[in-house]
């Protein structure tokens, strides 16, 4: 298949720079369909310049970006057809109710039949939980309100593509859960594109992801696959009992990289066995283990990172690099 | 919630695009609140009042010997001076912001990011505030004037030329709003928004001698400054007109300015 058919965004060597500096640096970024992408990275980093871009509110200084195979600056009315976007700090017309603004939304998209729309703006209304409030002016609007209204007004035309800046940023505990839970039940329906500086949402929700720096991208992958580590593959082994020279045994090994133990409790203790071979691994570790007769193994997996590890590590190496 | 193929897709194309849905909404700023009448009663107060002394103070029961002719023209030069002028800078006022505000506050960036052009951005406010002006200030005052000149003099004005009057005025008036609406896509700031055509309409009552035949293709000589009468109160009064060039470059130049608008907000970043 080609390109147009998998993927929604597609840059190459994207560029802007402002005043001299370089916010954007040649990004090569292509988001597949049907993902829910988190675009990660620090603040500053040129995620909101890279929105920008693609929606066309700004022009790149060099280098191209298509959305639905469309030119982000020639096609950009079209594209914008198909998108929707909710900003870092929505801001709309303050003495406007909920429903008004949806309905001004709608109307950009949509001339009739009214019927239609008002039950377009009714059900996202009910989809973003703002339905007891639609009638009231927004500039009384809490934050995770005006946030809610933000996912609902972008998604009033069930667009193809959501590009979503820091949905989650301003908001409490219970907002960003509100907030994720909405672009689960929208996953089905859509490719979401989100920036965001908070690991462990991208960790819940995202399938793919990149991550910027300084306005270049560092990486970018499925999150399972980043999850994976880049290192040696390890195992995790949680054992009780009396060693007796199982952890030399096991570095003796030649498909055994590193055997390290970490501190334990209650005669408890944990091992992280780096393996070169995972084959060999998966067959004949946790036999080996066991063939020492005091032991009890109380846990025994491959060891998972989580996100936050994989961004400092990613991040770090980068910063030693240079 | 219905499929998008129960829906009929907006068909503008272009710059066109957005248009109608963004000139609903400039319009329902005006016409959708109490903006609308709460200006007509200060325009009321300002142009009509001001009207109401004048003639209230110069009637034959006042001792002044005047004409009924005398009391018409000075009543419609009170009038243009009053609409014209100070009605004038009420809409550069009124204008000043309409650009600007929503640059600053991002709804601009909100919007732009549905599909509508730039072009109808900016277009539906000058449509939509053109539009809501000349109604405020100038055609419901003018009528009420009308009837108010006709009941103190007895004499009511032609309305063919009244009515050509009225629209120089309005004309002299959409200059300044394009300006306005030009310099609030230029400048990040009130201050030059306003300011900058605020002293241009009052240069006038000092340059208008200075600058010679420069007048011309100003929209000054339009409206009563310094020693000028000002055409459109020459309209009003049956009188020929002198020369036609400053309604031409009125109008020129009120055509500059807005493509001169939507060329410069078009290179815009949000």
């Amino acid at each position: 298949m080609s390109d147009t058919n998998t993927l929604v965004i597609n840059t190459q060597g994207l560029t802007k720079t402002f005043k001299g500096v370089n916010a954007l640096q040649s990004l090569d970024l292509k988001v597949p369909k049907h993902s829910i992408f988190g675009f990660l990275g620090p603040n500053g980093a040129g995620k909101t310049t890279t929105i920008k871009l693609l929606l066309g509110l700004a022009r790149p200084t060099s280098g191209s970006a298509s959305i639905f195979g469309l030119d982000v600056v020639n096609d950009s009315t079209e594209i914008r057809k198909r998108v929707g976007y909710l900003a870092q700090d929505p801001r709309y017309y303050e003495g406007m109710t909920a429903r008004e603004t949806l309905r001004f939304t709608a109307r950009f998209f949509y001339s009739g039949p009214t019927r239609a729309i008002e039950d377009r703006i009714g059900g996202t209304l009910e989809l973003v939980g703002l339905e007891d409030k639609a009638d009231r002016p927004i500039k009384g609007f809490s934050g995770g309100e005006r946030q809610r209204l933000g996912i609902a007004q972008a998604q009033i035309n069930y667009p193809d593509l959501l590009i979503l800046d820091e949905p989650a940023a301003a908001l409490d505990p219970m907002g960003r859960h509100d907030v994720l839970e909405v672009m689960e039940r929208l996953r089905k329906h859509t490719t979401i594109f989100y920036s965001t500086h908070i690991l462990s949402d991208v960790q819940r929700v995202s399938d793919t992801v990149a991550i910027l720096k300084k306005g270049q991208l560092i990486a970018q992958a499925p999150i399972e696959q980043l999850l994976a580590g880049n290192e040696a593959v390890t195992y995790t082994i949680g054992i009780k009992g009396h060693l007796n020279g199982t952890q030399a045994r096991l570095s003796s090994l030649p498909w055994v990289s590193a055997v390290n133990a970490l501190a334990g409790g209650n005669g408890h203790t944990h091992w992280q066995v780096s393996v070169s071979d995972e084959a060999a691994a998966e067959d004949q570790l946790l036999r080996l283990i066991l063939e020492d007769g005091d032991l009890t193994v109380t846990e025994f997996g491959r060891k998972k990172y989580d996100l936050e590890e994989v961004f400092m590590s990613i991040v770090g190496e980068e910063q030693h690099v240079r | 919630m219905s499929a998008n193929t129960a829906f009929q897709p907006v068909n503008e194309r272009g710059w066109r695009r957005g248009f109608s849905n963004l000139l609903r909404h400039e319009n329902a700023t005006w016409w959708g609140t109490r903006r609308w009448w709460i200006n007509i009663l200060i325009w009321l107060v300002i142009a009509n009042g001001t009207l109401f002394a004048m003639l209230s103070t110069s009637g034959p029961d006042s001792g002044v010997p005047t004409t009924p002719e005398q009391r018409l023209a000075e009543a419609t030069m009170v009038f243009m001076v009053m609409a014209g002028i100070f009605g004038t800078v009420g809409a550069i006022i009124s204008m000043q912001g309409s650009i600007i505000d929503e640059k600053k506050s991002g709804t601009a960036a909100w919007i732009l990011s549905k599909p509508a052009s730039r072009p109808a951005f900016v277009l539906a406010k000058l449509v939509a505030n053109a539009f809501a002006l000349t109604i405020i200030v100038l055609v419901v005052q003018s009528a009420i004037m009308y009837v108010q000149i006709a009941t103190a003099t007895g004499h009511g004005l032609p309305i063919g030329p009244f009515v050509a009057g009225i629209a120089l005025l309005a004309l002299h008036m959409l200059f300044y709003i394009t300006l306005t609406l030009m310099l609030g896509t230029i400048f990040s700031d009130r201050g030059p928004v306003v300011g900058i055509p605020i002293g241009f309409l009052f240069a006038s009552m000092f340059l208008l001698g200075i600058v010679g035949d420069l007048a011309y293709i100003m929209p000054w000589l339009l409206v009563p400054a310094g020693n000028s009468q000002g055409l459109a109160v020459l309209v009003m009064l049956g009188q020929p007109l002198p020369t036609i060039v400053p309604v031409i470059a009125t109008a020129v130049w009120s055509v500059i300015f807005t493509g001169v608008a939507l060329w410069r907000f078009q290179r815009d970043e949000f």
